[in-house]
């Protein structure tokens, strides 16, 4: 089996604050990125999400533990080929244009002068912002410095891809561009490491989610596995808890909501008769998709359950 | 293959990395100040009927020319800032993380500057040898005054670079003024306040000082080689001593530049 893309075995870091004790912002994380996957950083601010990137990359000394990009260290040139970076909110030379500095990054990578500007000019028209990439940078918006940042992580097609913030300052529409985006570089085979607030979108196009706080990594969820759960709203489901136990043994039952394991979203309509059929009366039916949402906020707020049982 | 497969390779090694010089180049060129210093440059090539000798292009000792002058400008102008911009912006980083070492970066933006401020001296220098053939008095010390002039601002540009490595923001370009006129003061204040402490039967302390700190002052700068040229135009013998110096002067704050970019981006790593 071919070594991860992305390795992170009890890295720790520690940020010295003038005059007061050292703030640890990585403690003692370990988590790995393979190939073909979408994983997410969560947390609050301040959890260690953007640092834990940067010491995946060595853009940061770490004070403990290792770093491996496919294998190997990260400081190698040649590994270095294979991996894109977004930072959150990128700032270019102002007196370039776009395409003027997507032609340098795809001139360090080696491109040749026609192939770097074809790359460049696909990325900006692919990234919506072919118009702007031919004005200096210093009149971008965030989102045009966000897609911009976005465009030089991609042009070397990288097998690992690591965006901090990716949706920050994007409108709607980039936002699903960005989806689209993650689903196709999954559909390569390119490996992906992201951190985001948006924990709606982070469910619809990530594999695994890693929760953080204070340096720490709490918890490990795998986003597809909770992508496929029936929510039932059943009014009497108190009276027939025993008789749904029967027939869906491995429901989850609270208040009136029961929680249901199925293959995918078309198994409904035969969930919903089963039911029907056993005298439930329901009162809503969908498939179950804001666990992350809930996860989140319990972890967050420190109800600690998930925490105890969370090792990556 | 995909069209986007490198091809290749991006030498680990290298001193200067190309991309990043042209970058460069291409960049500090758009300055509107740099632009106004250029017109300007090539403006006093139409002057070049009044000079003595090719030497006068760039050069003109004792007293600056006004092309010499714009030169020194353009080169505080274009090495403003030329590393720690960069670093402050936070887009070395993101350059470093491509497949180019810290020296080639480094390298990079130093060829870069030198790249803008050559095409700048160009201009006049082309301007003058065409009137000089056009005026039938053209010599082959003309095609020396470009290399000759570019090599000692080239060493200007090395320090002034180097020193961008451990200022902010462009206080390389403030300091490396202030350090000229405090060279100017040592250079002519201190060897007139001696002279005078001299008639005055005072201050033996000040003039030894100040005969030591002469000795040595001559090197704390690039040696300037305007002479060089005039040599070729008397068909006097070439001494090439201060063209030496200069060169060793910009191998000199290359790698230290180099070095002291570095040890920046390590510190800031480990902070």
């Amino acid at each position: 089996m071919s070594a991860p893309a992305l390795e992170l075995v009890a890295v720790s870091k520690r940020y010295a604050v003038g005059g007061s004790s050292p703030v640890v912002a990585v403690d003692n994380v370990s988590f790995q990125v393979q190939a073909g996957q979408v994983v997410a950083l969560l947390g609050p601010n301040g959890a260690g999400k953007t640092t834990a990137m940067q010491l995946a990359l060595a853009l940061l000394d770490r004070d403990a533990g290792e770093v491996r990009l496919f294998g190997e260290d990260p400081e190698l040139l040649e590994v270095r080929r294979r991996v894109g970076f977004a930072p959150d909110a990128p700032l270019f030379p102002r007196r370039l244009t776009g395409l003027e500095v997507l032609e340098l990054h795809a001139a360090l990578l080696g491109l040749d002068r026609a192939q770097a500007r074809s790359r460049a000019v696909a990325l900006l028209d692919q990234l919506g912002i072919a118009e702007a990439g031919r004005r200096p940078c210093s009149g971008y918006s965030r989102g045009q410095g966000q897609r911009l940042g976005l465009a030089s992580a991609l042009l070397g097609e990288p097998e690992l891809l690591l965006l901090d913030e990716p949706t920050a300052g994007l409108d709607p529409a980039g936002v699903a561009a960005m989806r689209e985006l993650l689903s196709g570089l999954r559909a390569r085979g390119a490996a992906v490491l992201l951190n985001s607030h948006l924990l709606s979108e982070v469910e619809k196009v990530c594999d695994v989610a890693l929760f953080m706080k204070d340096g720490k990594l709490l918890h490990r969820h795998a986003v597809a596995e909770s992508a496929h759960r029936a929510e039932v709203r059943v009014a009497n489901l108190e009276a027939l808890r025993v008789k749904v136990s029967q027939l869906l043994p491995d429901a989850r039952m609270s208040g009136d909501r029961l929680s249901v394991a199925v293959q995918s979203a078309s198994a409904m309509p035969a969930l919903v008769k089963l039911l029907d059929e056993a005298g439930a009366q329901i009162i809503e039916a969908k498939m179950e998709g804001a666990m992350l949402e809930r996860l989140y906020l319990e972890i967050v707020e420190g109800k600690g359950a998930l925490a105890a049982q969370g090792t990556v | 293959m995909s069209d986007a497969t490198p091809t290749s390779a991006t030498a680990s090694n290298q001193l200067i990395s190309w991309p990043i010089a042209l970058q460069c180049a291409r960049e500090r060129l758009r300055s509107g100040p740099a632009i106004a210093f250029i017109v300007l440059l090539a403006c006093t090539g139409f002057y070049s009927s009044g000079m003595r000798s090719p030497a006068q292009i760039f050069g003109g000792s004792p007293i600056p020319s006004i092309a010499h002058l714009i030169v020194i400008g353009l080169t505080l102008l274009l090495g403003s800032g030329i590393i720690s911009e960069e670093i402050e912006s936070g887009h070395a980083q993101l350059v470093l993380l491509r497949p180019v070492s810290r020296a080639a970066f480094f390298g990079g933006r130093l060829a870069g500057a030198g790249l803008a401020l050559f095409a700048a001296m160009l201009l006049p220098w082309i301007i003058s040898c065409a009137l000089a053939i056009a005026a039938g008095d053209f010599v082959p010390a003309y095609l020396l005054a470009l290399p000759v002039a570019f090599v000692e601002t080239l060493a200007w540009l090395a320090l002034i670079a180097a020193l961008s490595s451990v200022l902010r923001g462009s206080g390389n370009s403030l300091w490396a003024l202030i350090g000229a006129f405090l060279w100017l003061f040592a250079r002519y204040g201190l060897a007139g306040a001696s002279a005078l402490a001299n008639q005055l039967h005072r201050g033996e302390l000040l003039q030894a000082f100040s005969s030591k700190v002469q000795l040595v002052l001559p090197f704390l700068r690039p040696q300037g080689t305007s002479e060089l040229v005039e040599q070729q135009y008397q068909h006097a013998a070439i001494d090439f001593g201060p063209l030496l110096f200069d060169l060793v002067w910009i191998a000199a704050f290359w790698t230290l530049g180099a070095y002291l970019f570095s040890r920046r981006e390590l510190a800031r790593r480990r902070a």
